[in-house]
């Protein structure tokens, strides 16, 4: 008897806790606007400037969510919501499993000022039913989400940004004073491909600047000592070593695999017009850098939408004008700073943020601390991405910067 | 005339680029980039360019270090 008893006060208890949460989101359906899923399917397929907002957690939205749809779990909603949309008039109708989550969701965004929040009704279980379109996230590992977790809270950044990262792939001409830095930071970040061209070994002289190398790798070649290092930074990553001199003949066999960006942190003139002059031709974005003694020079070429390196330097200059780091020495920490530059550049290019140094050539003094920018335009007269320029082919580099390599 | 080359104040003889670059005893021009008020000047451009009073010119070489 007393076990009956039990029971009927435990079913009376739950009787209360399920009346009391229904009623609660029944007072929140009487506060907020719900849609049906036809009704939200048609004003965006009529172009209407709305925001779809999954409010579910994760592995929810990992397993399918509406495509075109922003995310932000539940738990995190009032504290992201401002960052993602700060236009507090913007149309947002949040979406959850079934329709309730994303009802208390609705009435957390009216408190924090939305003015135009919906919560769909019958959520993703009811536009799966009515036969619109989901789509299936790729997701980050456990692993990744650990690794880049930083970049993810990053609104500018987040998933999207880390999977453009993440498929990115990026060359690297020279695993020198720029070409460290910009590696390891690359790598770092979760670049998915880094290519690397040099065909030296490492020297014991380097090692003042060049961080990817160690002093037990000297005599070992560079590109063999950076895909070491790079692959102990970040194991998720692919790295292409190409052990060689870039030159007229192997350009176009190295360059045509698909690089989304090639970054010029080469060591003489000769290979920076022959650089310029290939990604010109086949329309893949430079980020250049350049140091000498204190100084450094850092844009962002991207061909035919700004200057190339012909339209600022037609002509490299006399030898005698232009020692080489070996020559002339450099501050081991300058090429630090123009390679992080030129790393920081490689980011917003690939997850397309911010503004790039395009049109841009930022000169930094570090002898003062001092940085100049000169605005650049593209030379309608120049040879190689003028109006009437046309490539014929690759020309004797070392020659037309009269030195030999 | 008077334009700042630099960040130094200078005192030039002639309206033009090249008249500057004599002025200042630079006759390799290879490698070299100048720029007026903040704007570079293509080098194709240099002959028909004109100064003018007050301009600041930034004059900056191409470094080949990496």
């Amino acid at each position: 008897m007393s076990g009956c008893k039990t029971g009927n006060r435990r079913l009376s208890k739950k009787d209360d806790d399920v009346s009391s949460f229904s009623k609660l989101v029944e007072e929140v359906r009487q506060q907020i606007t719900e849609t049906e899923v036809d009704v939200v399917k048609a004003r965006i397929d009529a172009g209407e400037n709305l925001v779809l907002l999954d409010v579910r957690a994760r592995d929810e939205f990992v397993d399918g969510h509406i495509e075109g749809c922003e995310f932000i779990p539940r738990g995190f909603l009032e504290q992201r919501i401002e960052n993602q949309i700060s236009d507090k008039s913007t149309p947002i109708v949040l979406y959850c499993g079934g329709g309730t989550r994303s009802a208390l969701a609705a009435r957390s965004l009216q408190e924090l000022g939305y003015q135009n929040v919906e919560s769909l009704k019958g959520g993703f279980s009811a536009w799966k039913q009515a036969g619109y379109k989901i789509r299936v996230a790729r997701s980050l590992s456990q692993e990744q989400l650990s690794r880049y977790s930083r970049h993810l809270i990053i609104p500018e950044i987040g998933e999207t940004g880390q999977m453009a990262l993440l498929d990115s792939k990026v060359l690297l001409m020279g695993a020198g004073g720029l070409g460290s830095p910009v590696a390891l930071y690359l790598a770092a970040a979760g670049v998915g491909t880094i290519g690397i061209i040099d065909s030296d070994v490492v020297d014991r002289s380097n090692l003042q600047r060049q961080i990817l190398h160690t002093d037990d790798r000297v005599g070992v070649p560079k590109v063999e000592s950076a895909v070491a290092s790079l692959k102990a930074l970040n194991p998720d990553i692919q790295v292409r070593p190409f052990n060689t001199r870039l030159t007229s003949e192997n350009v176009l066999d190295i360059f045509e695999q698909g690089w989304d960006v090639v970054v010029d942190g080469g060591d003489n003139f000769p290979t920076r017009y022959l650089v310029n002059d290939a990604c010109v031709h086949l329309n893949i974005p430079v980020v250049h850098g350049s140091v000498f003694r204190f100084e450094g020079q850092v844009t962002t070429f991207i061909p035919h939408d700004g200057p190339c390196y012909r339209c600022l330097y037609p002509e490299p200059p006399p030898p005698e004008f232009a020692p080489s780091c070996q020559e002339a020495g450099v501050l081991g920490v300058l090429p630090g700073i123009i390679g992080l530059l030129q790393a920081i550049e490689v980011i917003k290019l690939v997850t397309d943020t911010g503004t790039p140094l395009n049109g841009r050539l930022l000169a930094f003094d570090g002898l003062q601390t001092k940085f100049r920018e000169l605005r650049m335009q593209r030379d309608p007269q120049c040879v190689c991405c003028g109006d009437d320029a046309e490539f014929t082919g690759f020309i004797d580099y070392e020659q037309f910067c009269n030195v030999s390599l | 005339m008077k334009l700042t080359v630099n960040g130094e104040p200078r005192e030039i003889d002639g309206q033009t680029i090249p008249d500057l670059l004599v002025s200042l005893d630079i006759h390799e021009t290879r490698g070299v980039a100048l720029a007026v008020n903040g704007a570079v000047v293509p080098k194709s451009k240099w002959d028909e360019a004109e100064l003018a009073e007050g301009d600041e010119v930034e004059i900056i070489r191409a470094t080949q270090g990496g």
